[in-house]
């Protein structure tokens, strides 16, 4: 009963903290507005009660809300007639839709293919703050006015629920799937045995944290669990419910379940990747990263403060301050000696060999057993984890009827680094590659990198960055981090930062609408105001029109 | 040493009766609760545990405490108990500030803990034995291995965190300590510094998640709901029951809750002069509050502290009611603490059945029952029928486990395991114990999928019958003290050899190996005086199964079938000439889980949908200890 009880206080801290944050997007959000306002006021007038209305109808007649085509009268998007046969997109027949399922990323980039319009699905999952829309989103691609049931290319940027999970919950709907050809990370092929024997120990360690950090009871611990449970795909609270299996499942049904059984590639950064006959010739694709396995640890930083959207120089950038107290008032010396030897046998290296000859290091062995099971060690532990299968991201430069979109998963410091500078790098800025600045400033579309967090897109990717690029970002506020901390996902310096250089040529999935879930406090503003090439039928998704 | 201490040794020796005898118990001074209730219910208590010769830790022959704190990596100064000062005044006083007497507290707890259990079960227990993963194969390296453990070490200090649990990995108990809440701290000062070391309830729920692993060799491989809850809800049993020895304490509850041990205040010392008004908002003097009732809550210093109004869990949590039991079904304290209720229902029913003539007598003298204060002696009496039942029904429980089937269990086979107990301890039952349990089971949704009826007869595990299972020739029980290393191994070797011959019998896989992870000889003394001699006998057969049977690379889980055996020793026949002749061991019941047939299949789907929902399926699956519990993550709280 008690346990139930502080759970509630918990929650309500939580959602009290929540609110907060709330509170500070909705102020900026509406200075924003009011700039808005003197501009566009009149587009505005006419297009805010639309969403509103619409989202109303979608949750009463959910059956009808599936079809972009009846929703989206041709007075507001250009031109929405998906299937195989039409076209769509804007004038070049280039689409990125950005489902909303929560805080993850399910992307489905549609370009003119041999026959009609091709599409490629990067990534599909959903893992802290899911809001069970999911299966919508998932009917939805699969209707027959959008993919019916045939991808020509799905990728997997790297090894996290919330960007697998949907391959897992939703397995025997992507098992009707037609598919085209599927690239991976190159850190999951199961055939490199270096490659599956790291993958093994990052689970086993992630499950042992996961055992050890469910002990805990504190903001910071839950945090760390949640990005333990993100590497393995199991669910907060609901274990296993909704994701029905996990990430392993996940990963089962890229690699063998998809109806048709189409080639499945591994990448790594410089390869030139096999695009599937629909595609080739009609798009380009380069894999810029995660860096070559033969490199070692060396891209294994997960972030790089001087180069972070981070205020505070004292910030603990998701690990927990120590904060150590003596238990004693007065002091107690002692040490090892002052107990009996037996007491340690047990722990001694050289009872587990077969002569049993002790040597006698038991004391040494069992302190620094006790040092590593403390709650910090393992709070460290799991953020390391999460960088360290964020910077697995396979990250793709895809061109199309010379427009260049940058898809770039969850990358962290490492994986940037090696592409921005072509070597590692941590503190100071070096000044990127002459190749990353070309990229970045002739990009016309980013994936805004792990969504919003303050560890990904480094400043000076945002510098370089195009300013006629548009950018979609894929989070949900308050499942990680804190403003107090300057930790917050979406950070909110560098939303602003982005937005600044975009233009406003920014959205994010939580402005709209899902289901019976509101768009963020943020989106009454934004939603009814998209910038121009993005779309939206009100609810689920915003496209945005090439 | 000595030159006198030296002299008088050699005197003793020629003159043995100079020799003291060493004493039955040690007296050591203890928190009856923890610290946080003052003196206020009588919170210091002497404990009295077993004699034995301690080193500086304490460190004895089965627990050893070794206070190294692992945050600020140093050592406290060991505890000698032995010290003839230290000796003399029962231990060092109760202080939160002095580590040492943290370190005596946490050794004084853990040895009753221990000694409860040995008493329950009638044998001496023994910590986790790393064998067992291994078989035949491994058997000549089982001389010692690393994970075996000898000495439980306890750690007072560990960590700071507001957690403790029971780690196999660091072969012991980590204790934290943590600083209270600013705000809604309870009794606690704000911000002051706890410790989960100094609270009985903490220690003896830890100590008895140690003493089931040792027993009992499946029970942390979690395959279905029930085994990880049943760990949980067994270990808070066992703190506590052990409430009720503390007999000042429970004389108190008593006078102060009219006898009606299972309400959860206490009526407050001073009555409130005006009726309704009950809170302690209303309360003007200190003395009109009413104090939650300590007997049937655990850990309150850690619930409060925490912020919570009370302890970390009660022995009574909710109404009863059979929906509980479908709900936060991954929740291994919330659904203990079912078992719990379920247990202390039949406890408190037993309890006021057995009080009835001492009210009646009372109420035949002129007394009057709608007043809460009861006289102090019909409060001892009272006192003395709790204590007698709380010892009567932790035996029970205790006892219980050995009537487990070795893997899977069910909550459902501990209510048989219990029913077989009682009918065994108490064939009687005048105070209709067995009535009590089942309906305290039945209310709370808990049923035996195996047993056909809610009824007695169905519900006790059925013997043997003779003819089906041969006799165990050769089977050594040894004598109260334990069975030498010769005996031991040629016990395994005769169980080993007979499972294997009669594994189809057992309703076991006729082509799997077999192993015996555990036999444990029983010496009980029986209703009549005599004592009676058992083995009790863990035989495994295990088996990877596929997560998906289509795809056998994308790993399994090991699904093990077993049979816990309680096998009688020999009763000695006359042969028609009236010569006595030894009979063989033979087997008195033969609880199983098979792993043939139908329901095997049944029960292995049910396991492989449960590890998927738990995310087993990843990880490096080909590692057995990925299947065993972690009590860290178990212990929320602790």
């Amino acid at each position: 009963m008690a346990a139930r009880k502080k759970a509630a206080a918990k929650s309500r801290t939580k959602r009290a903290a929540r609110k907060s944050t709330k509170a500070k997007v909705k102020t900026r959000a509406k200075t924003k507005a009011k700039t808005k306002a003197r501009t566009k006021a009149k587009a505005k007038a006419k297009a805010k009660p639309k969403p509103k209305a619409r989202s109303k109808a979608a949750t009463k007649t959910p059956g009808t809300r599936r079809s972009p085509a009846t929703q989206n009268g041709a007075a507001t998007t250009p031109a929405t007639k998906g299937g195989q046969g039409g076209s769509v997109g804007g004038k070049l027949g280039i689409r990125v839709r950005m489902y909303r399922i929560g805080f993850g990323d399910f992307f489905l980039l549609t370009v003119p293919g041999k026959s009609g319009p091709a599409h490629i699905l990067i990534d599909c999952g959903v893992h802290a703050a899911n809001i069970g829309s999911m299966d919508d989103c998932v009917k939805d691609m699969a209707s027959a006015e959008v993919t019916n049931k045939k991808l020509a290319l799905v990728i997997l940027t790297h090894y996290h629920a919330d960007h697998m999970s949907g391959f897992a919950s939703n397995y025997d709907d992507f098992a009707q799937f037609e598919v085209g050809a599927v690239w991976i990370t190159n850190r999951l092929d199961p055939k490199d045995g270096k490659a599956s024997k790291f993958m093994a120990q990052i689970t086993s360690v992630a499950h042992s944290l996961q055992l050890q950090l469910g002990a805990r009871n504190d903001p910071d611990g839950e945090e760390a669990q949640r990005k333990v449970h993100n590497a393995l795909g199991v669910e907060l609270g609901a274990r296993g419910g909704a994701n029905g299996g996990g990430n392993a499942k996940a990963l089962k049904l890229l690699q063998e379940g998809f109806k048709n059984k189409p080639p499945v590639y591994y990448y790594q950064g410089g390869d030139t990747p096999t695009l599937p006959a629909e595609l080739e010739g009609k798009i380009t694709a380069d894999i810029l990263a995660p860096s070559p396995k033969e490199s070692g640890g060396e891209y294994s930083a997960s972030d790089n403060k001087k180069e972070q959207y981070l205020a505070a120089a004292a910030d603990a950038g998701g690990v927990p301050n120590h904060k150590s107290v003596r238990p004693f008032e007065k002091t107690w010396p002692a040490s090892a000696a002052d107990y009996p030897a037996r007491v340690f046998h047990e722990f001694d290296s050289g009872i587990a060999e077969r002569s049993r000859k002790p040597n006698n290091d038991g004391a040494a062995k069992l302190q620094a057993m006790l040092e590593n099971m403390q709650p910090d060690v393992l709070a460290a532990a799991a953020d390391k984890l999460d960088g360290t299968l964020n910077n697995q991201s396979l990250v793709v430069l895809f061109t199309c009827q010379g427009k260049k979109l940058l898809f770039v998963g969850d990358a962290q410091w490492g994986n940037w680094a090696y592409w921005l500078y072509g070597k590692a790098v941590a503190g100071k800025d070096p000044g990127i590659t002459a190749r990353a600045k070309e990229i970045l400033g002739s990009i016309d579309f980013y994936k805004v990198g792990h969504h919003g967090s303050t560890n990904a897109t480094p400043i000076p990717a945002v510098g370089a960055l195009n300013e006629h690029a548009a950018a979609m970002c894929s989070t949900a506020t308050g499942a990680y981090g804190s403003p107090a901390k300057k930790t917050e996902v979406p950070r909110t310096a560098l939303m602003d930062a982005l937005e600044t250089k975009t233009k406003d040529r920014m959205v994010r999935s939580d402005w709209v609408p899902a289901g019976k879930t509101k768009p963020d406090a943020q989106a009454k503003a934004e939603l009814a105001d998209l910038p121009s090439g993005f779309t939206t039928p009100g609810d689920l998704y915003i496209d945005y029109n090439l | 040493m000595a030159k006198g201490e030296k002299n008088s040794i050699a005197r003793e020796k020629r003159y043995p009766w100079l020799k003291i005898p060493p004493p039955p118990v040690r007296a050591l001074q203890v928190y009856a609760i923890d610290p946080s209730t003052g003196n206020f219910q009588r919170n210091y208590m002497t404990v009295h545990v077993p004699w034995e010769p301690l080193e500086p830790g304490p460190t004895g022959r089965k627990i050893g405490v070794v206070d190294y704190d692992g945050v600020n990596k140093c050592y406290y100064p060991p505890i000698d108990l032995d010290d003839r000062l230290v000796l003399a005044n029962d231990g060092l006083n109760p202080s939160e500030s002095d580590p040492r007497f943290h370190q005596q507290m946490v050794y004084a707890i853990a040895s009753r803990t221990i000694a409860m259990f040995e008493t329950a079960l009638g044998r001496e227990i023994h910590w986790r034995r790393a064998d067992r993963f291994g078989g035949a194969a491994e058997y000549d390296d089982a001389l010692r291995k690393k994970d075996d453990i000898e000495i439980l070490k306890l750690y007072p200090h560990a960590m700071q965190e507001a957690n403790a649990y029971y780690s196999p990995e660091a072969h012991g108990i980590l204790f934290g300590y943590f600083t209270a809440n600013k705000t809604g701290q309870g009794r606690n000062l704000p911000g002051q510094r706890v410790f989960t070391c100094l609270s009985q309830d903490i220690i003896a729920h830890e100590v008895t998640h140690a003493v089931i692993d040792g027993i009992r060799t499946y029970f942390t491989e979690p395959t279905n709901p029930d085994v990880l809850a049943f760990h949980e809800g067994f270990a808070d049993l066992a703190a506590l029951f052990a409430h009720f020895s503390h007999k000042e304490a429970l004389t108190e509850a008593i006078r102060l809750t009219g006898g009606r041990l299972y309400q959860t205040t206490l009526t407050p010392v001073a009555p409130q002069a005006r009726s309704g008004f009950e809170t302690a908002a209303d309360a003007e003097i200190g003395a009109e509050v009413a104090r939650t009732n300590p007997l049937v809550q655990l850990a309150q210093q850690f619930g409060e502290a925490r912020g919570a109004e009370r302890g970390l869990r009660s022995a009574l949590g909710s109404k009863p009611n059979s929906d509980d039991i479908h709900k936060n079904v991954d929740e291994p304290h919330f659904r203990g603490s079912i078992l719990v209720a379920a247990v202390f229902d039949a406890y408190f029913s037993t309890y006021m059945r057995r009080a009835e003539p001492l009210f009646r007598v009372y109420r035949a003298g002129g007394g009057r029952m709608d007043d809460d204060d009861v006289p102090a002696p019909l409060a001892e009496l009272l006192a003395g029928c709790a204590a007698e039942t709380a010892k009567f029904f932790f035996r029970l429980c205790a006892r219980a486990i050995d009537y487990c089937p070795p893997v899977d269990l069910k909550f459902g086979d501990f209510l048989r395991a219990l029913i077989t107990v009682a009918k065994d301890l108490d064939p009687a039952d005048i105070d209709g114990i067995r009535d009590a349990l089942m309906e305290g089971f039945r209310q709370r949704g808990i049923y035996a999928e195996s047993a056909l009826f809610f009824s007695e007869g169905a519900l006790a595990w059925q013997r043997v019958p003779p003819g089906i299972l041969p006799p165990i020739e050769g089977l050594i029980f040894g004598n109260p003290n334990g069975l030498s290393s010769e005996e031991k191994d040629k016990d395994g070797d005769v169980l080993r050899a007979w499972a294997t011959r009669y594994r189809e019998a057992l309703g076991l896989d006729a082509k799997l190996p077999v192993t015996v992870p555990s036999f444990h000889p029983v010496f009980r003394t029986s209703d009549d005086g005599r004592l009676q001699v058992e083995m009790v006998v863990e035989i495994i057969q295990s088996r990877q199964a596929a997560f998906d049977p289509c795809v056998p690379a994308a790993g399994g889980f090991p699904f093990r079938g077993g049979v816990t055996l309680i096998v009688e020793a020999p009763e000695i026949k006359l042969d028609e000439k009236g010569r006595k002749i030894p009979q063989p061991p033979v087997v008195r019941f033969a609880i199983a889980k098979t792993n043939v047939g139908h329901e095997s299949k049944q029960r292995e789907d049910a396991q492989r949908d449960f590890a998927l929902s738990q995310g087993l399926a990843a990880g490096d699956t080909t590692n057995p200890s990925h299947f065993q519990a972690n009590f860290a993550l178990l212990h929320e709280e602790f």
